[in-house]
């Protein structure tokens, strides 16, 4: 059976082999000089066969069988090219001028500063992300990327984490979270403009890659386009200012290369108060060819970045306040705008990359990155007195409403609508006050306990990575690519007191379980060991550590294989991988409550991973091709949703397991002439996802873990997309993606007590068939762009977004939450999924760069998003997980939702950017 | 070229100027520290405050439930004379003025340990609440809505802090003073102790602490209250600790369910306390306070507490009651008592 196998491959690999067989030759220059371009990516399809051209722009392919190909041009700042080849009898084809034409405009909407939006830590509280955010050829992706990003579109309805993001061929997705790892880079788009995009179910060259296509970063300076640029942004939309320069050397004569950048974004923006940014970001590379077969290049780069942050409120606090830009986490703090929750992030990566061309068709890549430094998220924090968040639901009208109590109600209705007193924001004065006051005791030193202050919460990580990779090109023009990839990550989860608001220390204790087990001390200390030494808790300073000390440990080894081959018009890519992945929890301090399951290491868990790929593709003439991908998977649970309660102790979460993945798709590509058009179908299947959500039962008066197992998901769906020249640079693109993303089981939880352990309930949470949460599930885009010869960008696009849902708390589905004396109208009322109504934005740009001498460019390009002025497009929210008493009287429990939260996208905005470079 | 340099320089400059403004914050001045001053002759003692409501509906029990709307622009100030630091005391203040010898509660909302601290002198603009008779007991409060009369109440707490704000002002800081508590003997309790000092923080002397019956009642036990097949409407069982097996406490916290305990302090040594109401005791404790799961004393034992002086009947006046709110749970003085909650 095996011989017989291997006499199949042997004879479908000499078929290519025989026959007969010419070449292409040609040279890349610019439109706007005729200057040679180097370094430009050429593909030959089918057969993805690919190479760069020389210095002086020159390429050539050897041995290509006859037929019909295309010829795909990629660089930089540059429109991609496409350019359709017939090899025949004539031999060598030569193409003496390519010619590619500079980028229209810079990407003016495609800022990463949207990822940097996106909280790791408490997903819920933050705007979704959005899945695509790459300029890529593919028309869908493009509109998706540029237009639907408005509406945190996630592209087929996934999540950021099913998206692979490499760099230079290491994939730095978080390892803890699996989130996209954006934010690291933010503000350095110069330096990160070089990406290889694969969409969907493709495969790439550093990797197989699951759903959500691949994007590998390539930073090497040897790739980046020779020059300085520089550019200048004023908007409204996310930061006021950003200020970026960037220096490339080329490759030069003696062999080395390298590269620089830096840049800052600075301000707020129109629409929300006490948001803003105080980032920067800076990156310098190094390469040096050796000579013709090695290469060594080390990048370095990061982005220090303070970002004050928004979060989302109830439908009655926008309503009371007049508009949907309300930001609950900010005061006046001696007439400066202070905001409670501040990002304040530094995670450098150091890359270093060897390349090896061991022959003409055989090369090896090997490199390695560590990622340092600091990631934290400050928040109000309090152990007695009232909640300080101004909108805290028994500071609103509703909750006096809901009581009958219409004299407080009308207080607070009056005293909302005037901001009286402030009513609207963090009372800054009153906190400091309390703790000026607060009570002094000798145990822990001199001076005033603190009773609120700030905390600042860290996930500081480290992060070591390796991968090596071979690829050799087999005489047929057949591919063999390999790769090893190694992992080891760890990262400190810890508190840090960062203001203690005008007292002077903090008690650390756990303010939840001293109420709840009052009589016991030991049980209530966060750090048990201290206390048990000092016969107190800890009276901590600013600086100091708090509350909780732990490490996540994440261990991954991967290693994969795809081959590609083609036969005449059939394309074909199977892949496999195999892995294994490890996660344990550390505890630094000894839990009170868990003394026997907090300090040290948990038990390891342990996840056997796989994937397999086919990508299809087969081309009926230079007109019609069609595409078919399908991938299986499995993949390890990452360690967010792996432990029940990590804060505290180190049990996994009931149920956990490996998450099973099942794809799809289906594509049709029509190109005739100009016209481009994509229309393909998909389905996706997720299989037993894990997730634990944690939060404080107001029924119960106790902190809970809901832990959920179980989790599927189906995704199916059409995109098509089009672009079509209509007259003299004019011409009309649109793009439509409809699909239905549903939950596809009824998962099993297990609700826990934080401060015991104990199972307060187990069951199923009833969400089958409802809708996925976080992206219109159905958007459309017809736009227009025109370009004129003297350099004019002109484009105005129409968006439409529908069947968009709000991220549903599973809480309500239980049995657990139903009393007895409910309708089933109002169980239906509870479970109800709250769709967001159909929504329509039209956005426009301009622009027009000048070259001067021939030798710089200068040029502008201005945004205007949301002309509509529409201020009413909701672009996700949450049902809050905690649920209330249906009134306040302890002799009537029953339960009902608190309010619902929103975002929603900004009216109009604008972004200016100003540009140079030479 | 040169220019465009200079203006990056400037512009990342700029940025690092902004990184100054982002994080300056100078700390807030201390909130005004009110006097008598501020009120002048608008301030009226506690005792006539209280008088204002007995004027209107007496003192007996069909001064229940009532409520009287506060027209005039009346200042009462004292002392704080109670805390709910320890989670009994709840949703509450009390404050003494020491000129009349007489005492009231602030209906509030949780946390005033907070802002309000023993010993402190507190100023409350009057007009627009109002006092509300709660089983004998008068205190301060919002006018009642709708929902709260039909739960019996005769005012409201004082939720909103906006609300509490424009009519509690904050004066200086001080100690409880040995003059702030009245003490109460075996010797004197009979002609010391009148409803005139309801609402007062007393130091009882010598007490015995006492299990069994009393009044048809069963001593220590605690008021379980659970809600049957996800019931809205809870069902209140009275038990003791004994049938359970768990030690007598002054409350029950036991698996995140907490309830009220009920335990007897008595003057009547050597009789049986079986009926009437001088000289008995009822120490009533949440089972949200610190000290829920001390344990009780020993049965005979005596010694001292300083509490709350507080009454309590039934809905039409009757099976009254005289109950004892605690502080602190370190303020039962009793020689073989155990306190679990010396510190943290």
């Amino acid at each position: 059976m095996k011989k017989s196998l291997l006499f199949l491959l042997l004879s479908l690999m000499s078929v290519a082999v025989y026959a007969q067989s010419g070449g292409i030759k040609g040279k890349v220059v610019s439109r706007q000089d005729r200057s040679a371009l180097g370094n430009v990516k050429v593909v030959l399809t089918p057969g993805e066969t690919r190479t760069t051209t020389n210095s002086d722009g020159s390429f050539t392919y050897e041995n290509v069988p006859y037929g019909e190909y295309m010829l795909r041009f990629e660089t930089p700042d540059f429109e991609p090219l496409d350019i359709a080849v017939r090899i025949n009898r004539t031999g060598v084809k030569e193409i003496p001028a390519v010619v590619m034409i500079p980028s229209a405009i810079q990407t003016p909407t495609l800022d990463d500063s949207i990822f940097a939006e996106f909280d790791t830590e408490t997903a819920n509280d933050a705007q979704a992300l959005p899945s695509s955010l790459s300029a890529s050829r593919d028309v869908f992706n493009n509109i998706a990327s540029y237009q639907f990003s408005e509406m945190r579109f996630n592209v087929r309805g996934y999540d950021s984490q099913y998206q692979d993001i490499y760099m230079n061929g290491i994939q730095l997705n978080d390892a803890i979270t699996g989130y996209s790892p954006w934010s690291l880079w933010s503000g350095l788009n110069d330096a990160t403009r070089n990406q290889e995009i694969t969409s969907g179910l493709n495969t790439s060259e550093v990797g197989l890659g699951g759903i959500g296509g691949i994007t590998n970063i390539v930073t090497l300076p040897s790739q980046m386009r020779k020059g300085l640029r520089a550019s200048l942004v004023n908007g409204n939309s996310s930061y006021r200012f950003r200020a970026m320069v960037t220096y490339a050397s080329g490759l030069q004569d003696n062999g080395w290369s390298y590269a620089f950048s830096l840049s800052t974004r600075q301000g707020g923006n129109s629409y929300i108060h006490g948001v803003y940014y105080n980032a920067y970001g800076y990156f310098a590379a190094v390469e040096k060819k050796f000579n013709a077969r090695h290469r060594l290049a080390l990048s370095i780069l990061g982005a220090p970045t303070e970002r004050g942050v928004q979060q989302a409120s109830t439908q009655e606090v926008y309503d009371l306040i007049g508009n949907n830009y309300y930001n609950p986490n900010w005061g006046w703090q001696a007439g400066d705008r202070r905001n409670a929750r501040v990002r304040d992030y530094h995670e450098p990566i150091i890359m270093l990359n060897y390349k090896f061309d061991i022959s003409e068709r055989t090369k090896l890549d090997v490199a390695t990155s560590i990622r340092f430094g600091s990631n934290g998220y400050s928040a109000l924090t309090w152990y007695g007195g009232p909640d300080p968040r101004p909108d805290y639901y028994r500071y609103l009208p509703s909750y006096y409403e809901s009581k009958k109590n219409y004299t407080q109600a009308a207080w607070a209705y009056e005293a909302w609508r005037s901001n009286y007193n402030n009513t609207r924001h963090i009372h800054w004065d009153n906190l400091y006050n309390i703790n000026y006051n607060g009570e002094e005791n000798k145990l822990y030193g001199a001076g005033h306990r603190s009773l609120n202050m700030i905390e600042e919460r860290h996930t500081d990580q480290l992060d070591w990575n390796f991968y090596a990779q071979f690829s050799h090109l087999f005489r047929n023009n057949s591919k063999l690519f390999g790769g090893v990839n190694l992992r080891r990550n760890r990262t400190e989860y810890y508190s840090e007191v960062k203001d203690l608001l005008g007292g002077n220390y903090w008690v650390d204790v756990d303010k939840f379980s001293e109420r709840d087990l009052p009589g016991d001390a030991a049980a209530y200390q966060n750090d048990l060991d201290y206390y048990m030494y000092h016969g107190h808790a800890r009276a901590v300073k600013e600086g100091d550590k708090y509350g909780y000390d732990y490490y996540a440990n994440v261990v991954v080894a991967r290693a994969w294989l795809q081959y590609n081959i083609a036969f005449g018009s059939f394309d074909m890519t199977l892949g496999a991988e195999a892995g294994h992945s490890s996660l344990w929890r550390h505890g630094v301090w000894r839990k009170g409550l868990f003394a026997d399951n907090s300090k040290g290491d948990s038990e390891t868990q342990n996840y056997w991973t796989y994937r397999l790929k086919g990508n299809f593709a087969y081309k009926f003439d230079a007109v019609h091709s069609v595409a078919a991908n399908i991938v299986y998977m499995q993949d390890a649970p990452h360690f967010q949703s792996a432990f029940i309660s990590p804060r505290t102790r180190n049990s996994a979460t009931p149920g956990v397991a490996a998450e099973k993945i099942f794809g799809v798709d289906l594509s049709y590509n029509l190109r005739l002439g100009d016209i481009k058009a994509r229309i393909s179908g998909y389905y996706t299947k997720i299989k037993d996802q894990t997730k634990v959500i944690s939060y404080y039962d107001d029924v119960s008066n106790t902190f809970d873990n809901f832990a959920m197992s179980g989790i599927d998901k189906r995704f199916f769906g059409l995109e098509v997309a089009t672009s079509i020249p209509l007259y003299r640079g004019l011409s009309l693109n649109g793009a439509i993606s409809w699909g239905q993303y549903t939950y596809d089981s009824n998962p099993n939880y297990t609700l826990l007590r934080d401060n015991s352990g104990a199972i307060e309930s187990q069951g199923k949470v009833y969400w089958k068939n409802f809708r996925v949460e976080s992206t219109p599930q159905t958007a459309i885009n017809v736009g227009l762009s025109y370009r004129s010869k003297n350099n004019i960008f002109l484009s105005a696009d129409f968006n439409y977004y529908n069947n968009m849902y709000l991220s549903m708390s599973p809480i309500y589905r239980t049995d657990y939450v139903l009393t007895s004396s409910m309708t089933d109208e109002e169980i239906r009322n509870l479970r109800r999924q709250e769709k967001f109504d159909s929504s329509y934005t039209l956005n426009a740009s301009i622009g027009k760069n000048w070259y001067i001498h021939r030798k710089y460019t200068l040029g502008f390009s201005l945004q205007i998003d949301n002309i509509l002025n529409d201020q009413n497009i909701k672009t996700g929210g949450y049902e809050q997980t905690r649920l209330q008493e249906l009134t306040d009287d302890r002799a009537v429990k029953g339960y009902e939702a608190f309010d619902s939260k929103y975002f929603y996208m900004f009216g109009t905005t604008y972004y200016l950017n100003l540009y140079f470079r030479f | 070229m040169k220019k465009l340099l200079n203006i990056l320089v400037v512009a990342l400059a700029g940025g690092v100027f902004f990184t100054g403004c982002y994080n300056d914050f100078e700390n807030p001045a201390p909130n005004k520290i009110y006097t008598r001053d501020d009120f002048g002759d608008r301030i009226i003692s506690i005792k006539d405050f209280k008088q204002l409501f007995y004027d209107v509906y007496g003192n007996g029990a069909g001064s229940l439930a009532q409520t009287l709307v506060i027209e005039d622009d009346y200042v009462i100030c004292g002392k704080v004379i109670s805390s709910d630091k320890a989670g009994n005391v709840y949703k509450s203040v009390h404050i003494y003025d020491e000129t009349s010898e007489s005492a009231i509660e602030l209906k509030l909302m949780v946390s005033n340990y907070v802002y309000y601290h023993p010993g402190q002198t507190i100023f409350v603009e009057t007009k627009g609440l109002a006092i509300g008779c709660y089983r004998y007991m008068l205190s301060v409060g919002t006018p009642p809505s709708e929902t709260e009369i039909a739960k019996g109440y005769a005012n409201g707490n004082i939720e909103l802090p906006l609300m509490r704000d424009q009519h509690i002002k904050m004066g200086e800081m001080g100690e409880l003073t040995a003059a702030d508590t009245l003490v109460v003997t075996p010797k004197n309790y009979k002609t010391t102790l009148t409803d005139a000092a309801l609402g007062r923080l007393i130091r009882f002397e010598g007490l015995t602490y006492k299990t069994g019956e009393y009044d048809g009642d069963t001593y220590p036990s605690y008021l379980e209250q659970t809600y049957p097949d996800n019931s809205t409407e809870a069902v209140y069982v009275t038990k003791f600790y004994k049938d359970q097996n768990l030690p007598d406490t002054y409350a029950y916290n036991y698996n995140n369910e907490r309830y009220y305990g009920s335990s007897l302090f008595t003057y009547n040594k050597t009789t049986d306390p079986t009926t009437g109401t001088s000289g008995n005791y009822i120490v009533r404790v949440s089972g949200y306070s610190n000290f829920a799961l001390d344990e009780l004393p020993a049965n005979g034992a005596t010694g001292d507490i300083t509490a709350l002086y507080t009454k309590y009947s039934s809905k039409t006046g009757g099976y009254i009651k005289y109950q004892l709110l605690l502080n602190n749970g370190s303020d039962v003085k009793f020689p073989d008592a155990t306190s679990n909650t010396s510190g943290e």
